[in-house]
């Protein structure tokens, strides 16, 4: 065997090699979730303004910035989209990627749940019975008043929440983080792993964070 | 047996010694099926492995709504990049075809060129195997082989300024001419009429491609 033959199989080898490693689907090597629902994913770029009526809500958005804020002056909660594909079907708001703005009555008492692949989501000052967000990389920032639970689980991120939790209640508060921290009532507790129960009464409030940074802020209010 | 010794020094040959693998290619008349060959295997792998490799990524991040959008389009790639593939052979092997026959060399045959523009593909080979451990074992692999495609390309375009010089009797200056200057040409008006006139620039580009090769026959 010459030269040129070696080369030419070695050549060879390398292109069969590659074939058939590139014929390994992604299922098989990555996990990762596909959406339930096929997105009419041509819609492209567009706008949804509009009520979005029911005790649950489900926010599903692959990429882009989310804002939960309280509105004294309306009864329903609405929902603004602008961005890629936006659908509001059942009391879920979905899209590809953009901006969503969720608007929530004063003294909400409804189930919210975010579902995002990528970005960042604001809550201010809203009021909700529990409150589940599941992240792939991102931040969840800002002030709201839970009742029963909240769930906050991001792969790669920083949660820092101010959480308003009745005084009467009290809060199982579950973290794992690389960073950890939380304040209730003047009391500083830190560490990459906390599970601590603050505060006394009947009620019984459940936080539970998982993501890389953790800043919770419990705060006691009156109801 | 004989037959695989054949296409293993056909393959080797055109790395080693370019210009006497290419003059074999076309004075034996050998076909353009192992060419082709390794240019559709090439094109496959080299896109399905990208794609697949970038959508591996992204698949550490959720994407709920798209996600089967991105996986569909993964297991595709391959498919997809053979098409591209194919029309880029066809016409840049047709644009290289043009420009020599516009610069007076009555050598060499279409068909010729098509086979040995798919055959100047083999360096690529070799990213593209790195490309195939990078999507088995390691992302940082598999970036560093999408980088080297670049080197390699310049390589495997050395060998097509070589298989036009071959293909068409010309110095290695005419060929660069034919192979490279020609074809960027074309292709930049291509590009600055489509963008001002769309499609309607694209045809303009086709037909205009057309008449002077018609003209320059006269």
């Amino acid at each position: 065997m010459g030269n040129e033959e070696r080369v030419g199989a070695l050549i060879l080898g390398l292109l069969l090699f590659s074939v058939a490693v590139s014929l390994v689907p992604t299922t098989i090597k990555y996990k990762y979730e596909a959406g339930p629902i096929p997105l009419p994913w041509v819609t492209g770029r567009g706008s949804y303004s509009g009520g979005i009526s029911s005790d649950t809500i489900s926010l599903i958005v692959d990429m882009g910035q989310v804002d939960v804020t309280a509105d004294p002056a309306i009864r329903e909660p609405s929902i603004v989209m602008e961005g890629v594909s936006p659908v509001v079907e059942e009391g879920t708001g979905r899209m590809v990627a953009g901006r969503l703005a969720l608007h929530l009555p004063d003294g909400w008492n409804g189930e919210l749940k975010v579902k995002m692949g990528m970005g960042a989501l604001t809550v201010r000052d809203a009021s909700v019975r529990t409150l589940s967000v599941e992240m792939g990389m991102g931040s969840v920032e800002g002030s709201l008043e839970a009742e029963e639970k909240v769930s906050v689980e991001i792969d790669k991120g920083s949660v820092k929440l101010t959480l308003y939790v009745p005084e009467d209640a009290k809060v199982h508060v579950k973290v794992r983080a690389l960073e950890g921290s939380v304040y209730y009532d003047g009391q500083r507790t830190e560490g990459g792993v906390i599970e601590k129960t603050f505060g006394q009464g009947e009620k019984v409030v459940e936080v539970e964070i998982d993501s890389y940074s953790v800043q919770l802020d419990l705060r006691r209010v009156r109801r | 047996m004989r037959e695989l010794e054949d296409v293993l020094y056909r393959l080797g040959k055109v790395l080693l010694a370019p210009r006497e693998a290419f003059d074999t290619h076309i004075v034996e008349r050998y076909s353009s099926a192992l060419p082709l060959a390794l240019y559709v295997g090439v094109s496959f792998a080299l896109t399905a492995l990208t794609v697949k490799g970038f959508v591996g990524l992204l698949g550490r991040i959720p994407l709920y709504n798209i996600g089967w959008l991105l996986e569909l389009a993964a297991n595709l790639a391959g498919v997809i990049g053979v098409a591209g593939g194919l029309i880029d052979l066809l016409i840049y092997s047709s644009l290289i075809h043009i420009t020599a026959r516009l610069m007076r060399h009555e050598e060499g045959r279409w068909d010729d060129i098509v086979g040995l523009v798919a055959f100047s593909s083999a360096p690529l080979v070799f990213p593209t195997a790195l490309a195939a451990i990078g999507y088995l074992f390691s992302h940082i692999l598999l970036i560093v082989s999408i980088v080297l495609v670049i080197p390699f390309s310049l390589w495997s375009l050395y060998l097509i300024v070589v298989a036009t010089s071959v293909n068409y009797e010309m110095s290695l200056g005419n060929a660069i001419v034919a192979s490279i200057v020609g074809p960027l040409v074309a292709v930049i008006v291509a590009i600055a009429l489509t963008s001002k006139l769309g499609a309607v620039g694209l045809v303009i580009t086709v037909v205009g491609i057309a008449l002077i090769y018609l003209e320059g026959r006269r």
